[in-house]
């Protein structure tokens, strides 16, 4: 593993490196969660990582700005600097590894701006939807954010919400899940089963390569045992199997 | 641009060790360099990003700070082989000093963690006489007295909905748990085993208060109100230690707006601030060159 920074040098992102061991097969960048969630998460991807690294791919982890160790604050971002910082990795990875295409793992917000960034982007080959963020309301009441869109603090899971991120997330709804993604797994430890089987459903009868891996379990980025007995490593094998 | 600049470090056997270090761009404090220790499992970010915020804020400050990943934590390998939690604590902590040391011209430092790495800051400092100051987030403590039950039950009976789980937050918080490292069993597989801190005692805690002190090791205590089952209230520290809290290199201070992760913005500004003024004043007081931050000096004389 490499960590280093890249990116423009005013808006440095933080990024750990994973070569693929042998041949490569192809590269994968992986996008982190927000916030407490990404603390919680933070093992455990770094492990996907290593897993992903061993079975031949090499991959990208890296902070968005304003988070972890990149540059900025948190309330300097905005979720168009996020789309960008992911096409800056995901060129970067390119780069790095030498290969022309490559896949995303996106965990809960990350996953809905892999998902984002996939719709607009012709090199991507596959991607890992980890309990996306669907529903933009849903998520913003867990930052105090009222139903009827008024903020309240808008400050929870150890980060404080802009306006501008508050409208961006509002306006999160099933519909990224559209025909026109990639080979997609959606994965979901938490989410409704029902409701993903309905959008994988409409995905594959709109000709779409989409699957649906359910893991009932505690989400790692809810569980407070941080990446010791709580690392979902048949989870977490179960993506790499989806990948090769 | 910032007044500092960020790099990624490696240093320990093989550089399995990864940590930010955060340098001013300006002249620095001559010699004077701030290291901040993972809280359990939470990597070098610390809690709600406190770490990265609070190392940039010093750096801008003249100071350079390092935050770093102990074995098996964050971005930093395990031990190569197995060893008790503490001894593999010792060691990284050492390859922290020497790195610093060798690269950076560092000779003197302060510590800071949040929880077990307050303990862990306290423990080093008792080994290290090169650390000069310590900042000590919520250290799990023996500071239980009649007062502190009073105010908890206090505190529960105006919270109905605690009645129905006694005491599971506080062990919750009482466990302070990190894998400690152990044979690699292959690239695919990972071995974890709980490790526990072993609670201080008061008396080894006055103890080692004493010692410290004696040695003019100058250490400031913060605690929130994010940890009741430790602590509760202003007087707390001085009713437990009552001759330290007394003493010129000690300060205590209790923040009840604050819970033990800093959740909220304010928290961390609060924070941040009490933390850099308090280590510029220590620089200040060892007599190192302050070549940049003559305004923040003087501001607190």
């Amino acid at each position: 593993m490499n960590a280093f920074y890249f990116g423009a040098s005013v808006r440095q992102l933080f990024g750990c490196y994973h070569p693929a061991t042998g041949r490569s097969r192809g590269g994968v960048v992986i996008c982190a969660p927000l916030g407490r969630e990404y603390l919680l998460a933070y093992a455990t991807l770094r492990y996907l990582a290593r897993l992903l690294a061993d079975a031949g791919y090499d991959v990208l982890r890296f902070d968005y700005f304003g988070t972890g160790d990149s540059a900025g604050e948190f309330q300097e971002a905005s979720q168009q600097q996020w789309l960008s910082d992911i096409a800056v990795a995901i060129a970067e990875l390119k780069d790095l590894a030498r290969v022309d295409r490559v896949s995303l793992v996106g965990m809960r917000y990350g996953a809905t701006l892999a998902g984002i960034v996939a719709r607009t982007q012709d090199t991507i080959d596959g991607l890992v939807l980890w309990d996306a963020i669907l529903g933009g309301r849903d998520y913003l009441q867990e930052f105090g954010v009222m139903s009827d869109g008024r903020a309240g603090p808008a400050e929870g899971h150890g980060i404080a919400l802009t306006t501008g991120m508050i409208r961006d997330m509002e306006s999160v709804t099933p519909d990224i899940l559209s025909p026109e993604l990639p080979r997609t797994l959606l994965l979901a430890q938490d989410d409704d089963l029902a409701g993903l089987e309905e959008h994988r459903s409409r995905l594959a009868s709109a000709g779409a390569e989409c699957a649906l891996l359910a893991v009932p379990d505690i989400p790692t980025w809810r569980d407070e045992r941080i990446g010791a007995s709580g690392m979902p490593v048949a989870t977490l094998r179960a993506i790499v199997a989806w990948f090769a | 641009m910032p007044p500092f600049r960020e790099k990624v470090v490696a240093f320990g056997c093989d550089g399995r060790l990864v940590g930010v270090l955060s340098v001013p761009t300006a002249p620095r404090l001559l010699g004077l360099h701030v290291v901040l220790l993972n809280s359990g499992l939470i990597h070098r970010v610390g809690p709600s990003r406190m770490h990265v915020l609070l190392a940039r804020d010093l750096a801008a400050a003249g100071i350079p700070t390092l935050r770093f990943d102990l074995s098996g934590v964050g971005d930093s390998e395990r031990q190569p082989e197995a060893m008790a939690l503490q001894e593999s604590v010792e060691q990284d902590i050492s390859a922290a000093l020497a790195y610093l040391s060798a690269e950076h011209g560092a000779e003197r430092f302060v510590f800071a963690g949040l929880c077990s790495g307050a303990y862990d800051a306290f423990h080093a400092a008792q080994q290290d006489s090169r650390i000069a100051s310590v900042v000590l987030f919520d250290i799990p403590g023996p500071f239980l007295s009649w007062r502190h039950v009073v105010y908890h039950l206090k505190a529960r009976m105006l919270r109905p909905a605690s009645w129905g789980r006694p005491f599971e937050k506080m062990l919750r918080y009482a466990r302070v748990l990190r894998h400690v490292s152990g044979p690699d069993t292959g690239s695919t597989e990972i071995v974890y085993r709980p490790g526990v801190r072993k609670p201080i005692s008061r008396q080894r805690m006055q103890s080692e208060l004493e010692d410290l002190l004696a040695r003019n090791t100058r250490l400031y205590f913060i605690f929130t109100a994010g940890v009741p089952g430790n602590y509760n209230h202003h007087s707390q520290f001085r009713r437990t230690f009552p001759k330290a809290a007394k003493h010129p290199a000690l300060r205590h201070d209790f923040l009840p707006e604050c819970d033990h992760l800093f959740s909220t913005t304010a928290a961390r500004s609060r924070v941040v601030s009490l933390v850099r003024n308090w280590v510029v004043s220590q620089a200040v007081r060892l007599g190192i060159l302050v070549l940049a931050s003559s305004d923040i000096v003087g501001q607190l004389s």
